[in-house]
């Protein structure tokens, strides 16, 4: 607690920025790689933006997180006026945070289980939505797919965030501020 | 750059490269993940074989029936590309199940309400008036019928 | 320090990074080309579209099915506007602002139209009639509300289109009466047409179904095994399936818009139309007026039929014939469905299924539903 409080807080709002543009940009990327519909699954994603997310949670912790999933919602919402996606974003997202975040402490998961847990999360908030939206349950099987494309699209979330992880980590203002915030650190 | 940030560069990338190994947690997690997956899956095929015989589509725009037909006799499944004075749209059918695959409305609410396959579920794209919904039949024939004159 | 820098150094491998970079690209490029969900194993290619006032559902299966179906949506565009009366540049238009003096010179398409519909008018009757145009318009089932192009020569008549539908007076009856009857329409040598004066040519009752016929033979230009079209109600099927079934129309009942009467087996070439007041009509004090509109009263028919379906080859014949013996009424439409060997199926006003008896084997009627076959003795 004490460190935190003697770490200048523009550092960590530097960060953030950094990572909310990262997760922006990787979902305007995506919806242009690969545009909604094309498999005829709805909510399949490839969750690149997950990958900021990812980075995040382990150099910045939860909390923070938490801001960066809203913004970035927020955000895209702002610029694409989709309000209907805002909700599928909010709900995969912040279901994906809780997951990841819990999982992430544990000693046992490396960084593959964390983001494939986060990917299923994620389209398990998609599809709670979708059932509300829906009025039926029918969704559900969609999940089942779904889940199966997220051990997959998990892994090359895990593969991508690790260098990412280890690049902004040789900035030193990153490397403090995740030395700062992340008091408990483990391997 | 002096010993000590080489040094802790050598940690960090140890305990990054360390982050990427895997451990028996992350067998776990895919094997939660998978299990859940199967089964969501069986009960989706379950219930689309039970109901599958006695079921039907009925398309509409504005009212006016496009198509009436059992799901059964999409052996191969289709695509019906429907363009109205507000857009055009695309129902996917098959025996198993029917949704709207992509649309041309600002709000695409339609294209993400998702799979029809049990009698009364339903997609409606409200700028194109079209309502997509699956019907059971209480007296199915065995035919079904590939248009309608009216 | 320089963060590429950082990122070339201390990376264990560099080729981690471009690994990752080059899966990352191959699995967004491959993601999105995954045809799962698309066309390719279909054998019936559909297309709806809206035209003519109406929607029209396109079936085709075939090696060209997807050319086909364009030439046919190209074919409906071409000849909506020709026979419409509505379109200010179509042939339709022309010949109803045509004067002796001024004759309009229309398409070769559009002389067969007509020369048919005046030869099934004689046939009939009168019973199907293509220039009732005068008596639509005046109880207001002209789809043209503010459109020119059906102003009546402006020396004589007022240049007020009605668009409100709407019981007109006696007087005015009669005088559209008058305009009614094939004698009125004139052709030169040259297939030039004009009409007496204060006569509209309305083809409305038979251009749907010589559409159809038109559209059928564009889409031969490519190959196809089967055609399935519905015009607006007005089903048309060539060719067959490749199972081998025969295709299945519906009928729809006139008195229940979720029901069917029956259904019908076509193979091969053929032609399924229905004619009825059960669509347009409108009602004032009670009563309903339809919009099928009798040439020797200038009022809508009086009939005690709902529907008659006509199920012949082709569709400009079965049009004009299933308005004609709708407003023939079921006596007079009996009579001559049996003289002229058709295809008929009616419903009369007690909801009662008559067929001839041609269709016994081919034509099922719903559950609950007595199907009587007409004979001499009826």
């Amino acid at each position: 607690m004490n460190n935190r409080k003697t770490t200048n807080p523009i550092y960590l709002l530097s960060v953030m920025g950094i990572l909310v543009s990262m997760a922006l940009i990787l979902s305007i990327v995506e919806s242009i790689l690969c545009p909604q519909g094309l498999l005829p699954v709805p909510g399949f994603k490839l969750g690149m933006a997950n990958i900021a997310i990812v980075v995040s949670i382990y150099l910045l912790g939860p909390k923070p997180t938490v801001g960066i999933v809203l913004v970035r919602a927020l955000l895209l919402w702002a610029l694409g006026g989709n309000t209907i996606g805002l909700m599928f974003s909010l709900a995969g997202g912040l279901l994906a945070l809780l997951s990841m975040s819990l999982l992430q402490r544990l000693p046992f998961i490396s960084l593959w289980g964390v983001s494939i847990a986060g990917a299923a999360a994620h389209m398990t908030g998609q599809i709670v939505v979708a059932i509300f939206l829906t009025g039926n349950t029918y969704v559900v099987s969609y999940l089942s797919i779904l889940l199966l494309t997220s051990i997959l699209t998990g892994g090359v979330i895990a593969f991508l965030s690790a260098p990412v992880i280890n690049a902004l980590l040789h900035v030193p203002f990153v490397n403090k501020i995740q030395h700062d915030i992340m008091k408990n650190d483990h391997p | 750059m002096s010993e000590l940030s080489t040094k802790q560069h050598k940690r960090d990338s140890n305990k990054l490269f360390s982050r990427l190994r895997f451990r028996w947690g992350d067998a776990v997690v895919i094997l939660c993940v998978l299990v859940a997956a199967v089964c969501l899956g069986g009960m989706y095929i379950y219930k689309a074989h039970q109901t599958e015989d006695s079921l039907r589509v009925l398309i509409t725009q504005d009212g006016a029936v496009l198509m009436n037909r059992s799901l059964s006799s999409f052996e191969t499944p289709e695509n019906l590309t429907i363009t109205t004075e507000h857009g055009t749209l695309t129902v996917y059918l098959s025996s198993s199940e029917v949704y709207i695959s992509s649309s041309d409305c600002d709000d695409q609410i339609c294209v993400h309400q998702g799979s029809l396959s049990q009698a009364g579920d339903g997609a409606v794209c409200l700028p194109n008036r079209v309502v997509v919904e699956i019907i059971s039949d209480d007296e199915a024939t065995e035919k079904s019928v590939d248009m309608v004159a009216r | 320090m320089h963060p590429l820098a950082c990122f070339s150094e201390k990376i264990p491998s560099k080729w981690i990074s471009m690994v990752s970079v080059v899966l990352l690209l191959a699995f967004s490029f491959s993601s999105c080309s995954w045809p799962i969900g698309k066309q390719s194993t279909d054998t019936f290619e559909s297309k709806t579209l809206f035209a003519m006032d109406t929607i029209i559902l396109l079936e085709a299966s075939g090696e060209e099915a997807s050319y086909a179906l364009v030439a046919a949506e190209n074919t409906i565009r071409a000849y909506e506007t020709m026979f419409s009366r509505t379109s200010a540049t179509g042939d339709v238009a022309m010949i109803n602002n045509a004067t002796e003096e001024n004759p309009a010179e229309i398409s070769h398409f559009t002389y067969n139209l007509i020369y048919q519909a005046m030869e099934l008018s004689e046939k009939t009757d009168g019973a199907f009639d293509p220039t009732l145009g005068a008596v639509s318009t005046l109880w207001g089932f002209s789809t043209a509300s503010t459109d020119e192009s059906i102003t009546i020569s402006e020396a004589e008549h007022s240049t007020e289109t009605i668009s409100d539908l709407r019981v007109p007076d006696d007087d005015d009856i009669a005088a559209a009466q008058e305009t009614v009857g094939i004698e009125h329409i004139h052709m030169s040598a040259n297939e030039d047409i004009w009409l007496d004066p204060c006569t509209i040519l309305d083809l409305g009752g038979i251009a749907k179904g010589y559409i159809a016929d038109l559209v059928i033979e564009s889409m031969q230009n490519y190959d196809v095994t089967a055609i399935m079209i519905n015009l607006g109600g007005n089903i048309r099927t060539w060719g067959a399936k490749a199972s081998g079934d025969p295709f299945v129309i519906g009928i729809q009942d006139p008195s229940c818009s979720d029901a069917l009467i029956g259904t019908i087996d076509l193979t091969g070439e053929g032609s399924v139309i229905t004619s009825g007041n059960y669509e347009r009509y409108f009602e004032e004090d009670g009563v309903r007026y339809g919009h099928i509109m009798d040439g020797e009263t200038g009022r809508p028919v009086d009939t005690d039929l709902l529907s008659v379906s006509i199920i012949n080859e082709e569709g400009a014949t079965g049009d004009a014939l299933s308005t004609a013996l709708f407003a023939m009424g079921e006596a007079r439409a009996v009579t001559y469905a049996l003289e002229n060997n058709l295809s008929v199926i009616l419903v009369n006003e007690e909801n009662e299924i008559h067929i001839t008896s041609d269709l016994q084997d081919v034509f099922q009627g719903e559950e609950n539903r007595d199907v009587r076959i007409i004979n001499e003795a009826t």
